[in-house]
This record gives structure tokens, C-alpha cells and sequence, in this order.
């Protein structure tokens, strides 16, 4: 080991490089262009969400959970407000666990247009970014009409969901989507066909398929293994159960691989939320009564709860202690597994420039990763 | 090497949108309607504003202050203060305008707000009439 | 459920929590042993998260291993409580290698210590000399008012509960007020009128 780094440059990738996802860095040891070593630091953004959560009484700790994660938000909210419902006993009404699936889904894809910006825009491809970031902005003006917000939603509350939707939404959702399903054959012409991105991504960041259950990967990273495993199917939470969707698998493991199960993904997600317009109830609670923020109170008890994210399981341990404040909240997102015990290993004896593609398509967000 | 003609040629179809139409708004003439409903910046309704302080409690960034309004607007109001918030604090969460009981704290649509003074964000509330009636 | 007539065998209890959720609650010294035999028997091959909870009143942590099996179709909650002071634990890093990461994120927020870890240093926070974080007598609110000024233009915030009680003071004396001023001018009154009576009568 100390031999093999003799002749290295040490060189720090990021913070403020354009193809980190976040605030993050990697360190890495190089001879020539080829990495010999690499390590992660993450701190750059240390926010303390865990910790702040503790001094907040329920009501007040919801509207700082979405801020976890920045490029999709409801997964969190989702996690967050589901586990408060464990601990204290709600029951959710018909109508808004269609909402929340809606949102979920919507946000899923949402946050692909987002990856497929970054991914592309990793290796070059200049024009493919503008697009779908154009693209994702379409969605988000959509949630714009539904929450009040554009990124941060705080829409997910415990009990249900704090708005009901706007007249007509169904609809504009409904055209949207008929945009996206012509966006996807567009994209696939120009990114997902492009040879520059075959020959970029095959075979790159090649993920082992034997280390991928036991080291917990989850999410695309497992799914372009060839492992059909999704939350949504297998511990199934709102309405996934009454809803018809694949789970798309590749079996090469490597960046390719993992492109393709993201754009299946979003077709699924499609066909989910054409579903889910069809079959919304019009009648129906949103909102369950629940106590003053100062006499919410949580049982000592605790609980774990996933959700599938667009980028693999996003966990929550939450436990009570019988006051109104949570005592404690623990956030397992999948960034922090793939960024340290995934990512240290695939660099390593790969190239430079292809730092930048691995990390995006591991899907890893460094604000999640330090909470 | 066979050469992949499809992954060759397919991409220069994005050459087609050099004819379409713009997406982006020509920003200050046109503008983007933002629907009701937005989070944006805060509105009271001083007529109906009790000062009762719900909105200083529940506001987790501690961004609202009670102060004294420079007349007396309210004659119900109980303590004589209406709500000021520090927009160097606040992140629209709207839970304040959640608990207010008469209803008179709202988010109106209006978002916009530059200036390189800090203390110049601590805004006070719009005293807008009309609202909070239908709560009441 | 099978695995519980499997742990019933160790006299250890399965409690179902949620429809996908099950624990288990084990003393520290078995921990190691109940791992591995979860990991080697049992099927359940993926550390999913190690959690660490502050039971800061009765003086130890909860510590809680989320295992899942290969189907990942529910999880197992494996918790044990270890002392707060000096809190240690066995590291796991040889058997999952994720644990690495997380006993390392522990070991700065907490204070946990692992014999045997390679890479025990810093995490998020470089340079940080104070208490662990995350351990609840750390107070946030204090270590940011001395780090940080509040905005001095927002001295003039008021107590809105010490204002309603003014304001009901006020609202007292002024009903007072008025109520002396009534009865000082119904005596005035009283004063003037029996002439005015004795004129009208005139
Ligand atoms: S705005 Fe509403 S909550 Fe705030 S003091 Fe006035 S009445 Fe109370
Ligand atoms: S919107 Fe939220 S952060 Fe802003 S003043 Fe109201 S409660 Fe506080």
C-alpha cells in the first residue's frame, strides 16, 4: 500500500467541483490519470438536522425534515410524518394516501430529470442538462400549485396531507405526463442512445453483485445487479399495494446499467401516476384531527420506517419518550453507505474523469449524508 | 469494431429543436403567474389580529417578534402587539398562519424582496383587509 | 413466525411492532453472539442502520441494529443498552463493512468508543473539542448563543404575555377610573341638582 502511493499527486475533487452532487469531497491519490486511492469527507454542511429535531415538539420538527435531503424532499416527509403515525396510533384516511403516493411519484420523477441532468452533464453533454432541468421545472410548478412550494414541499404532515388539491390539478398532471412520455422518447435519441455516453458508461463503476445485499446498497445500485428488490413492492406503504407497476432490472451493474433502470424507472412512474389520477377518490378527509403542538405527545416507544426514494431505501428510526418532543430521529439514507463503502472501493484503479459520472450515478446527495 | 450508427446518428436529431419555440420567459416583460395559494410573503389583517402570540410560539426559527403597531387597530386586540417577522429567519413554513385563531396571518403570493441592508428584512405584515373573514 | 420459535431456543422474546417490524431486546454481553448467529443461521445478511439513543435519565444508550434478509421484505430490530459513561462496543466493520462508516459517525456524535476500528477519526465535524453532539446534555441553544450575537435590532421584541397582563391592568384601572369619575360626578351631581330640582319646581 505505502509503495503503491509513492509516486502519487494528492488532489482534492470538490467541494465546489461542478460534477459533485453537493457539498462533498473526495481525496484522491493519482498516478498519472489513474486513482490509487480514494477517500471520502463529508462536513461541509453539517446542519445537525438529528440534533435540532430534538429540542422541537412534533408539529414544529415536521417543517425541518424536508430540508434533509435538497433534490427530493417527500421521501423525507414522507418518512417522517409515517413514523409519527406509527408511534401515536393515526389512521390516514383514503384520500390523502393517494396524495402522498401522487407526490411521492411525482417527485420521483422530478428528481430523475434532475440526475439525468447531473449525469449527463458529468461527461460533456451540454445540452441534455438544460433540458431536463427545464423539464423537472415543469413539475415543480405543479407542486407549486399543489403545496405552496417549489423545492421544499411541507406538505407530508402527520395525519394526511395540509392541502386538499386544486381544482383541475388531475388534469394539468394528466397533460404533463403525456409531455414526459414524448420527452423520454427524445432523451432516449439523445442520451440514452448517444455513443458518447455508451462508450463513456459501459463497463465503468462496475458494482459487485455478491457484495451488494450484504453491504446494504440499495436502490438503482442493486436493482442494475439484477436483484428486483424496491420498498415499494416488498414492504408496500400507502396505496403501493392497490397500484400495477415493474420493478426494471439490468444485469450489468455498471453506470449504463444503472441509466437504463433510472429511465424504466420513470416510465413506471408514469404508468403509476395514470393510476393513481384515475382512481383518487373525490370525496375524503385530508387531514386527521390531531392535538396542540404543545400536547402532541409521542409515546416511549420507538419505531423504523422505509421509503423508496429515486435513489434507493431512505430509512427513519424515530422513538419517543412519552413528552412532546421526539427524542430521537435517525435518519439512513442511501448516500451514506454508497459514498464511503461503495465509492472508496469503485474508484480506485479507475480514471479521473470518471469520478464525476460514478458519483452521480450512485445517486449519492452529501446533505443526507451528514444530517 | 462495428461502428454504432443508431447511437451515431440518433443524437443529431436534437438539432430539430433549433427551430422550436423558446421556454424560457423574457423576464421583466413577461412575467410567470404564481398561483394562489403560493407561500409567500406574510399578510395580517391588524382589524382582526387579537395578539394573542400563537404565531410567536409555534415558529420554530424564532423569527416573529410582538411589537407595539403605531395606533391602535384592533380594540379586541389583548395585548396591544401584532406580530413582525425576520425574514433572515423565516422559511415559509406557514405554520403560523396554520394556528393563528382568528385567521388573520396569510401568506399572500407576492415573493419578491431585495436589499443589502439586513435589518431591512424584518418585515412587517401588509395590513390587508378582507382576510380571515371567512375563518371567523 | 419461524424465526420466533428459533429465538424462543435462546429465550429471547420477537415483538411485532408494525406489519414489518419486529424487535428484539438482548443484554450487551450475548450482542456479538446474536449478530452472528442472525447473520449465519437466521439468514438475515444486511446491516441496515446502527442507531444510538440517549437515555440520558436512566443513564445509558440504547443501541439498535437493523438486520434484514435477503428477501428485505421486513426488519428485525436487534437493541441492547449499553452505560453511558465509558460506553463501548464491538465493532463490526469485519462482518459488514458498511459498519465502518456508521460506527465511525457514531463514535463523534455519541462518544461510543470500538476497540479494534481502523479509522475512528473525524467525520463531519473537524476540530470539534466539545462534547459529543449528540448526547442530549449537549445544549445546542446555549453553544450557538455564545458562538453567535442574536440581532441586536430585534431588542425591542416584546413578551406578549407580560403585554395581555399590562394591557389588563390598564383596562382595570381605566374601568376603575371611569367608575370613581362617575361616581364623582353623580355626588357632583348630586350636589348641584337639588337646586336645579328646587328651581324646576319653581
Ligand atoms: S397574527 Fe394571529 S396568531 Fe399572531 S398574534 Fe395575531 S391573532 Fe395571534
Ligand atoms: S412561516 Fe414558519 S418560519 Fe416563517 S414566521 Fe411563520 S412559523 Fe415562523
Amino acid at each position: 500500500m505505502k509503495n503503491d502511493l509513492k509516486n502519487t499527486i494528492k488532489i482534492f475533487h470538490g467541494p465546489q467541483h461542478p460534477g459533485i452532487t453537493g457539498n462533498m469531497s473526495v481525496e484522491l491519490d493519482l498516478l498519472g490519470e489513474t486513482i490509487k486511492r480514494a477517500q471520502t469527507h463529508v462536513g461541509y454542511l453539517h446542519r445537525g438536522f438529528e440534533k435540532l429535531v430534538e429540542r422541537r415538539t412534533v408539529v414544529q420538527a415536521f417543517t425541518i425534515v424536508c430540508r434533509i435531503c435538497v433534490p427530493e424532499p417527500d421521501p423525507n416527509e414522507e418518512n417522517f410524518a409515517r413514523a409519527v403515525e406509527n408511534l401515536a396510533g393515526l389512521e390516514i384516511s383514503e384520500k390523502a394516501k393517494y396524495i402522498r403516493t401522487m407526490v411521492l411519484e411525482m417527485q420521483r420523477l422530478a428528481t430523475m430529470f434532475l440526475w439525468m441532468g447531473g449525469q449527463a452533464g458529468s461527461i460533456g453533454l451540454g445540452l441534455i442538462p438544460q433540458w431536463s432541468v427545464c423539464d423537472r421545472d415543469y413539475m415543480l410548478d405543479l407542486f407549486e400549485e399543489l403545496t405552496g412550494g417549489r423545492v421544499y414541499h411541507m406538505y407530508a404532515f402527520p395525519g394526511g396531507v395540509r392541502r386538499d388539491l386544486p381544482e383541475g390539478f388531475l388534469d394539468k398532471l394528466s397533460d404533463l405526463l403525456d409531455y414526459y412520455e414524448k420527452r423520454i422518447i427524445v432523451y432516449n435519441n439523445t442520451f440514452f442512445d448517444n455513443v458518447i455516453f455508451k462508450k463513456r458508461a459501459i463497463g465503468v463503476g462496475v458494482v459487485n453483485r455478491d457484495e451488494v445485499l450484504k453491504n446494504g446498497y440499495v436502490g438503482q445500485t442493486m436493482r442494475a445487479c439484477g436483484i428486483q428488490k424496491d420498498v415499494r413492492k416488498d414492504m408496500p406503504y400507502l396505496m403501493y399495494d392497490k397500484l400495477d407497476f415493474d420493478i426494471p432490472i439490468q444485469q450489468d451493474g455498471d453506470v449504463y446499467a444503472r441509466a437504463i433502470v433510472r429511465r424504466d424507472e420513470m416510465l413506471q412512474s408514469i404508468r403509476i401516476l395514470r393510476q393513481i389520477i384515475k382512481q383518487m377518490p373525490k370525496e375524503g378527509d385530508i387531514l386527521q384531527k390531531i392535538p396542540k403542538h404543545r400536547k402532541f405527545k409521542l409515546p416511549a416507544d420507538d419505531t423504523y420506517v422505509q421509503t423508496e426514494s429515486a435513489r434507493g431505501a431512505m430509512s427513519y428510526y424515530m422513538a419517543g419518550d412519552g413528552s412532546e418532543k421526539i427524542r430521537r430521529m435517525q435518519v439512513r439514507g442511501p448516500s451514506l453507505v454508497h459514498a464511503y463503502t461503495l465509492l472508496e472501493k469503485l474508484l480506485v484503479d479507475s480514471e479521473l474523469a470518471d469520478v464525476a459520472m460514478t458519483m452521480n450515478s450512485l445517486g449519492i446527495c452529501p446533505p443526507e449524508i451528514e444530517r | 469494431m462495428a461502428i454504432d450508427v443508431k447511437g451515431v446518428l440518433s443524437p443529431l436529431s436534437a438539432i430539430g429543436t433549433l427551430f422550436e419555440h423558446p421556454r424560457t420567459l423574457t423576464y421583466p416583460e413577461v412575467k410567470k403567474d404564481i398561483p394562489i395559494g403560493y407561500r409567500g410573503f406574510h399578510i395580517n389583517n391588524l382589524e382582526t389580529c387579537v395578539g394573542c402570540a400563537s404565531c410567536e410560539e409555534i415558529c420554530m426559527n424564532d423569527a416573529i417578534d410582538m411589537i407595539h403597531p403605531d395606533r391602535e387597530y384592533n380594540v379586541k386586540n389583548t395585548s396591544g402587539c401584532i406580530p413582525r417577522i425576520d425574514y433572515g429567519r423565516c422559511c415559509w413554513c406557514s405554520l403560523c398562519t396554520d394556528v393563528c385563531p382568528p385567521g388573520s396571518l396569510k401568506l399572500d403570493n407576492i415573493c419578491t424582496h431585495a436589499d443589502c441592508d439586513p435589518d431591512n428584512f424584518l418585515y412587517m405584515p401588509k395590513n390587508h383587509k378582507n382576510i380571515g373573514e371567512e375563518a371567523s | 413466525m419461524d424465526l420466533a420459535s428459533k429465538l424462543e431456543k435462546l429465550s429471547l422474546e420477537l415483538v411485532q411492532k408494525q406489519d414489518y417490524l419486529y424487535s428484539v431486546t438482548i443484554d450487551f454481553e450475548r450482542l456479538e453472539s446474536l449478530l452472528l448467529s442472525f447473520l449465519n443461521e437466521f439468514g438475515y445478511i444486511t446491516l441496515d442502520s446502527i442507531n444510538c439513543r440517549d437515555d440520558l435519565e436512566d443513564g445509558f444508550f440504547t443501541i439498535t441494529y437493523c438486520l434484514q434478509t435477503e428477501e428485505r421484505d421486513h426488519v428485525v430490530m436487534i437493541q441492547t443498552k449499553i452505560q453511558r459513561e465509558n460506553a463501548s462496543l464491538p465493532t463490526m466493520h469485519t462482518i459488514w463493512p458498511q459498519a465502518e462508516i456508521m460506527e465511525r459517525e457514531m463514535h463523534e456524535m455519541f462518544g461510543v468508543d470500538f476497540p479494534g476500528h481502523p479509522t475512528l477519526i473525524d467525520f463531519a465535524l473537524e476540530y470539534w473539542d466539545n462534547m459529543p453532539p449528540l448526547r442530549r446534555d449537549f445544549d445546542t441553544l446555549e453553544y450557538v448563543n455564545s458562538m453567535n450575537p442574536f440581532r441586536e435590532q430585534r431588542n425591542d421584541a416584546l413578551d406578549a404575555k407580560e403585554e395581555m397582563k399590562k394591557k389588563r391592568e390598564a383596562k382595570k384601572a381605566a374601568k376603575l377610573k371611569a367608575q370613581q369619575e362617575a361616581e364623582a360626578k353623580a355626588a357632583l351631581e348630586a350636589q348641584n341638582n337639588p337646586s336645579d330640582e328646587v328651581k324646576n319646581e319653581e
